[in-house]
């Protein structure tokens, strides 16, 4: 089952490479979010009560519901062009994200740790990884913002991948960190637009020496 | 979690929503002095009682006290200062912008302190993390395209680099094996040094250090902080060049010593030094073309920056000098950088081929400027002079003549460097032009006081420590051994 949700999860970047429509990429958020979520109710067995909640809330409600719905929002008041403009095209980004989750599979394989599960390995790679190169490839910084959420997946399912838990107090923490990182970066987004066309990060390149 | 800790933490969150809600500029004076009293009480509380804060998240050891003292130090100065630049603004009249940013000065220096005092992986990187949600709001403060492009840059590079680290935490208990039950704090790590797996603690140095030099200021993640100190206000541009960085190194300073207990130790040696020379070229570079007075400031401090990486690298006497130098720094740059307010208000521009013959405009301003000088370029009498003549003392104990080659050609290209700009802004006719000011605007003189107290603090500290801060650094530089 776990497997399953995995690679599921490994396909949503697939799709995300070759999707063209901002809203198909904030709609992958949501599956994602959803993904995890389940995934890390399925691996974490024995689990406290306290830490099963922050876990619902980090997954379901942050990144699932909210961190979408933020974004979806900043499209719309916006009026972000639909359209993702990516600066490559869509078969080279596909090629990219096959390429990284065959380099994540193999280096997985090499790595031999006990407590260690590799299928989780393979995935937090990829969504790391994958992560970075659409923020490299992007124009928009909506985009970056989701990509950004893309990057905290990855991270998420590597400490899956561990199997511990950290303290209550700690994941809190963490998950207000997220949260009001990409709460600021959403309203900086409105600013932006301001400023450029489009809030295309071409129009930010005043500062240099 | 301690109670002391708890309270300060609830008092200075509360007083950072007060400041948000509040439009009196009475009741924001009242707010700030408050915050200053319960900063000074918990600096004082911890240094006067060493051992009290001792637990799970947080504990006061010689670092985090001496790094407490250098925060509430430059924090009140740029508090202070703060009032006097933001009176001569017209954007002040809008009291939400003050609001906002007496809000986030408080964040910042509350989440800097508590980064010092953490004694736990995560918990560092919590309060790391706030210092970028804050200091965004300072940055943000003139709402002009320049600062909007500073912020997104900042917000997002720090947010990245963050994730980063985190990445690096999560390999960190990968590293731990069978044993992650016993949590995360550096105490634990450090004991369980000799069993940590030396394959993922190397890749998880690597996204620790990397993800912290975003606050440091160092290579490869510098850029962020240099567009950021450009565009924010000059107090906060002062806390971001001094607390800040310090907070960044606090966090990689900690984990690196649990590296020091490893079979890896010598290969991260080599990724510092590797990087401390990294930075101090990059600045070399930047310096000798810059044209900005406030990014000549800010690369110096990525100069800096690497000569404290240097020092760490070295180790022995080295540490002790690093940690000095990163006090001395924070003094220098945050009495300069205030200071930038000032020349800002007399030119009114940053050009430095449009600032001329400043000695005939301002006296008390020449002889900050001079001392500024002095101390940036770590020239004697500055105490900065001191430590990296000890680090190039550790340097050459560790015989790494490149490295020491290297470094002092650049260092030396950039006493030119910043010493031609400077010099020439004092003595010459300014290049371009510049909008005459009416005397009126000028500051008077004792409105440098802070920025004297600062430099003075760093050539004092520098020449001769005193022994209450010397032990506090040797305490420091001993959490490696």
């Amino acid at each position: 089952m776990i497997h399953i949700l995995l690679i599921l999860f490994i396909i949503t970047l697939f799709y995300f490479a070759i999707a063209n429509r901002l809203m198909t990429y904030v709609s992958i958020l949501t599956i994602q979010g959803l993904l995890i979520c389940v995934a890390a109710v399925l691996t974490l067995n024995q689990i406290t009560v306290a830490n099963l909640a922050t876990i619902i809330l980090e997954t379901l409600v942050v990144k699932a519901i909210l961190m979408p719905y933020f974004i979806r929002k900043v499209i719309l008041t916006n009026n972000i062009t639909r359209e993702a403009e990516p600066s490559v095209p869509n078969y080279v980004s596909l090629l990219f994200c096959t390429l990284v989750v065959v380099a994540s599979y193999f280096t997985s394989l090499s790595i031999a740790s006990p407590t260690l599960n590799k299928f989780f390995l393979v995935a937090a790679l990829a969504g790391i990884f994958c992560g970075l190169y659409f923020i490299a490839t992007r124009r928009k910084v909506i985009t970056h913002v989701i990509c950004y959420v893309i990057i905290e997946n990855g991270a998420f399912i590597l400490s899956l991948a561990i199997g511990n838990e950290m303290p209550v107090l700690v994941n809190l923490g963490v998950i207000l960190d997220v949260l009001v990182s990409v709460f600021l970066l959403v309203i900086f987004i409105n600013k932006v637009g301001d400023v450029t066309s489009e809030g295309d990060v071409t129009g930010l390149n005043q500062l240099k020496d | 979690m301690n109670t002391i800790i708890l309270s300060y933490l609830i008092l200075s969150l509360l007083l950072s929503g007060l400041h948000l809600i509040n439009k009196n500029s009475l009741v924001c004076r009242i707010l700030v002095a408050t915050f200053l009293l319960a900063q000074v009480a918990m600096t004082a509380y911890i240094a006067l009682f060493p051992g009290h804060i001792d637990d799970a998240y947080f504990r006061a050891d010689g670092l985090a006290t001496l790094l407490c003292i250098v925060t509430t130090i430059v924090a009140a100065a740029s508090l202070s200062h703060s009032r006097r630049y933001i009176i001569g603004k017209e954007i002040t009249d809008d009291n939400t912008v003050r609001s906002q940013y007496y809000g986030a000065m408080t964040a910042l220096t509350m989440a800097v302190t508590l980064a010092s005092l953490s004694s736990h992986l995560a918990v560092t990187w919590i309060f790391v993390e706030i210092t970028t949600l804050s200091a965004s709001a300072l940055i943000f403060y003139r709402r002009t395209k320049n600062c909007i492009e500073a912020t997104w840059k900042y917000v997002f590079v720090c947010s990245v680099s963050l994730v980063f680290v985190y990445v690096g935490i999560l390999l960190t208990s990968i590293s731990m094996g069978r044993e992650v039950e016993a949590g995360l704090s550096f105490a634990t790590l450090k004991d369980l040094a000799a069993s940590l797996d030396p394959f993922w603690l190397q890749i998880a140095f690597i996204f620790i250090f990397v993800g912290y030099t975003a606050k440091m200021g160092l290579a490869p993640m510098f850029t962020a902080g240099i567009d950021a100190k450009d565009a924010a206000p000059t107090p906060a541009s002062a806390m971001l060049s001094s607390i800040v960085m310090n907070a960044g190194f606090v966090g990689f300073f900690r984990f690196y010593a649990v590296v020091a207990h490893t079979s890896i130790y010598h290969w991260a040696q080599m990724v510092v030094v590797t990087t401390g020379v990294l930075s101090i070229f990059i600045a070399t570079v930047y310096l000798v073309k810059v044209h900005n007075i406030k990014r000549l400031f800010a690369y110096s401090s990525v100069e800096h920056i690497g000569v404290i990486m240097l020092g760490v690298a070295a180790g022995g006497v080295g540490v002790y000098a690093a940690i000095l130098h990163l006090v001395l720094h924070s003094f220098a740059k945050a009495a300069i950088f205030m200071h930038v307010g000032e020349l800002f208000r007399i030119f009114g521009t940053k050009e430095l081929a449009n600032m001329g013959r400043y000695i005939n405009k301002s006296g008390t301003g020449a002889v900050i400027v001079i001392l500024g000088l002095l101390c940036i370029t770590a020239m004697p009498p500055s105490g900065m002079f001191m430590t990296e003549l000890m680090v190039i003392k550790s340097l050459i104990d560790v015989k790494w003549w490149v490295v020491i080659a290297i470094a002092l050609i650049l260092l030396c290209t950039i006493v030119w460097a910043i010493s031609k700009d400077l010099l020439s802004m004092l003595f010459l006719p300014a290049e371009g032009r510049y909008l005459v000011k009416e005397p009126s605007h000028y500051f008077p003189a004792y409105e440098s006081v802070w920025q004297f107290i600062l430099l003075g603090l760093s050539i004092w500290w520098g020449l001769w420590t005193p022994q209450c801060i010397s032990e506090l650094i040797k305490a420091s530089a001993a959490i490696l051994n």
